[in-house]
């Protein structure tokens, strides 16, 4: 968006804009540009020093005709002069990104001299180094007591050898994407935690956790991890505060222990196949069984589909749901929606084609429709919206899709989406079939694309 | 004859009752009230509003909540007490009507559509904020005296990218930085110091 070129005299120009306003402005650049900026007039010349936010880029320092040391080494000139004009002690956020090679020593000096202000609220250090060693984070960042939100990212290395005096009363957002941490002890630390974001590295005998115990103040939880060997004993989300879950899980967890959250808005559940999922699967599913908003990818629903007579919970809030399958299966979403008496919006995903893919190897049975014994009442009574990607117009696709439009009362769209390279032949021949059912909503829309 | 003088008795006494239960036309389309809306309009309660002065003295009536859950300030002023709400209005002497008038809007759009995806409402603020350089400083004063976190990050992002990768030319024409102030000497050594920004 760029403003008018106002030639009245009655334009404002931004430097009538109070000091402080502008320093703002200049706290959302990176501080390179902020410091530049001192040559923009002489309103702006000493502006930056009064900065209390502090983005170091070390990327933007490459140049094609230097060296990575000699790179490094105006970087870490570069951090050193502007340290000395701020006032350190007042800075509320520091955040770094680089490849860290030959001035760890340094980094360790610049975040004891940020973290001893008692005003610095947010950390952030995104630190990648191709030489294979890895950046181990100063002790003072655990006894920072006004630090609100810590990110790290990279070859960084978060460990403990005890943990007296270490606390971080402050801290609310906990953002995780590294090597190695002792993310239990690291947890105890924060009482008062509302929003963890977890990525394990499993595999690079990184995060090790045979417990994991999330804070009970917390209110969002996204955890993500890669494949192992090894198996987890246990993870305990004891969280009444909840709101978001997001798990990825592809490690093992041999015990997972979960309380209803009442409060949850929203869940994502991503959780792949393993056998030993299967027995904990049912008890996660009840946990959420208060959320708004569900979406289930594919893996889990396989989870799902291969748990030995289950049973959905109720689903009494649940407004929007999406559900992803590897190939497509009635029955399950059936019973699914027959548990959801609110639902409103209805994604489905049939990621796999069985056209072309064969399951392991085996060519795939695609199952059948068996015509429902009752309607779920969401049908009948809520159900608006509808989509459906990368449909196939398998008999059970279509028999699913028309069952639907001649009972949806409320229907208000259904949207459905061919797989890429569909011939228009193919579409036309899909929306003609469908556009013949009858349909129970008078506003009911029908899209395909 | 005397279902008709409930209702008209019933409009008269609670309008906002009438306006908050039905569907209703928002720019071309048509929306239907939040659940949480129409339970406090079946249970009878009109939604409390309060009222703001501009600085050239003209009242605008608002909904309480959609002010309380942007503004800290006004927030702050409710929770505390100072405001009653049978007698008085909040004045907000740094703020014009026009201006006032846009926040408000802002606040309204992003309190009944919180539940829309991103990409609408990402759209919606590009447009709230297609205005002209004295209209976005105005905005930007009003959402920093009256504290309003996400409307500040949304003109602070749009200023920053108005200097971000431009050159210092462009960014003194943007912003209609008319006299740098720098004598001769000194822009001939701004222009060696920062190569890459000329």
């Amino acid at each position: 968006m760029e403003p008018e070129d106002d030639k009245s005299e009655t334009s404002t120009t931004i430097s009538t804009l109070p000091d402080s306003i502008l320093c703002n402005i200049l706290s959302f650049l990176p501080t390179r540009t902020s410091i530049a900026t001192s040559v923009l007039s002489r309103r702006w010349r000493h502006l930056w020093k009064h900065l209390h936010v502090l983005n170091l880029d070390g990327y933007s320092f490459n140049t094609p005709e230097l060296s990575r040391d000699h790179v490094e080494d105006r970087f870490v000139d570069f951090v050193n002069e502007v340290l000395q004009q701020v006032q350190v002690r007042r800075i509320q956020k520091f955040r770094l990104e680089g490849e860290v090679r030959n001035y760890s020593c340094t980094l360790s000096f610049w975040i004891d001299a940020v973290t001893s202000g008692p005003h610095l609220q947010e950390l952030y250090l995104s630190l990648w180094n191709s030489s294979g060693s890895f950046y181990t984070l100063p002790y003072s960042v655990f006894s920072c007591t006004s630090l609100v939100s810590l990110i790290l990212k990279g070859d960084i290395i978060v460990s403990f050898d005890n943990l007296q005096s270490l606390q971080l009363p402050s801290l609310k957002n906990l953002d995780l994407e590294i090597i190695s941490t002792e993310l239990d002890k690291l947890l105890s630390l924060c009482p008062a935690l509302e929003t963890l974001k977890v990525f394990i590295f499993f595999n690079s005998g990184g995060i090790d956790p045979n417990e994991i115990h999330v804070p009970r103040s917390l209110k969002r939880l996204t955890l993500e991890s890669e494949a192992c060997d090894s198996t987890v004993d246990h993870l305990e989300i004891h969280t009444p505060s909840l709101e978001y879950l997001d798990i990825a899980l592809v490690a093992c967890y041999s015990q997972i222990s979960v309380r209803t959250y009442p409060n949850l808005v929203e869940a994502c559940l991503n959780i792949c196949f393993d056998d030993m999922h299967i027995d904990w699967m049912p008890k996660l599913l009840n946990a959420v069984c208060r959320t708004k908003f569900l979406a289930l990818q594919a893996s889990t629903t396989a989870c799902l589909i291969c748990v030995p007579s289950l049973e959905f919970p109720q689903f009494f809030c649940l407004v929007r749901l999406q559900i992803g399958f590897e190939f497509f299966n009635s029955r399950v979403l059936i019973d699914l929606l027959h548990c959801c008496c609110k639902l409103e919006a209805l994604l489905i995903h049939a990621c796999e084609s069985v056209s072309y893919g064969c399951l392991y190897g085996e060519p795939v049975e695609p199952s059948s429709w068996t015509q429902p014994v009752s309607v779920p009442s969401c049908v009948v009574s809520h159900l608006n919206i509808i989509e459906f990607r990368d449909y196939e117009d398998l008999e059970e696709e279509h028999e699913f899709i028309a069952y639907v439009i001649e009972r949806g009362l409320v229907l208000k769209t259904v949207t459905i989406h061919t797989r890429t390279f569909t011939d228009q032949e193919i579409k036309d021949h899909i929306l003609k079939k469908l556009s013949v059912v009858p349909m129970g909503s008078s506003i009911c829309q029908l899209k395909l694309d | 004859m005397e279902l008709l003088c409930i209702r008209q008795w019933i409009s008269g006494l609670l309008p906002t009752w009438l306006s908050a239960w039905c569907i209703k036309p928002v720019g071309g389309a048509l929306v239907r009230q939040e659940p949480e809306y129409i339970l406090l309009a079946l249970m009878g309660s009109p939604l409390k509003k309060i009222m703001l002065c501009s600085s050239e003295k003209e009242i605008f009536s608002v909904e309480e909540q959609v002010m309380v859950q942007h503004s800290v300030i006004i927030n702050n002023m409710i929770e505390d007490g100072s405001y009653n709400h049978e007698e008085s209005k909040i004045p907000l002497d740094c703020v014009d009507s026009k201006t006032l008038k846009k926040v408000i809007d802002y606040c309204t759009h992003h309190t009944h559509h919180h539940n829309d995806n991103q990409e609408d409402l990402e759209a919606w603020d590009a447009q709230f904020l297609n205005v002209d350089s004295n209209g976005l400083y105005d905005l930007l004063m009003a959402a920093n005296y009256l504290e309003i976190r996400n409307l500040l990050d949304l003109i602070y992002g749009t200023i920053k990218n108005m200097i971000k990768g431009k050159k210092i030319d462009e960014i003194r024409r943007i912003f209609n930085i008319k006299d740098h102030g720098f004598t001769p000497e000194e822009e001939e050594q701004n222009r060696k110091e920062y190569p890459h920004f000329y």
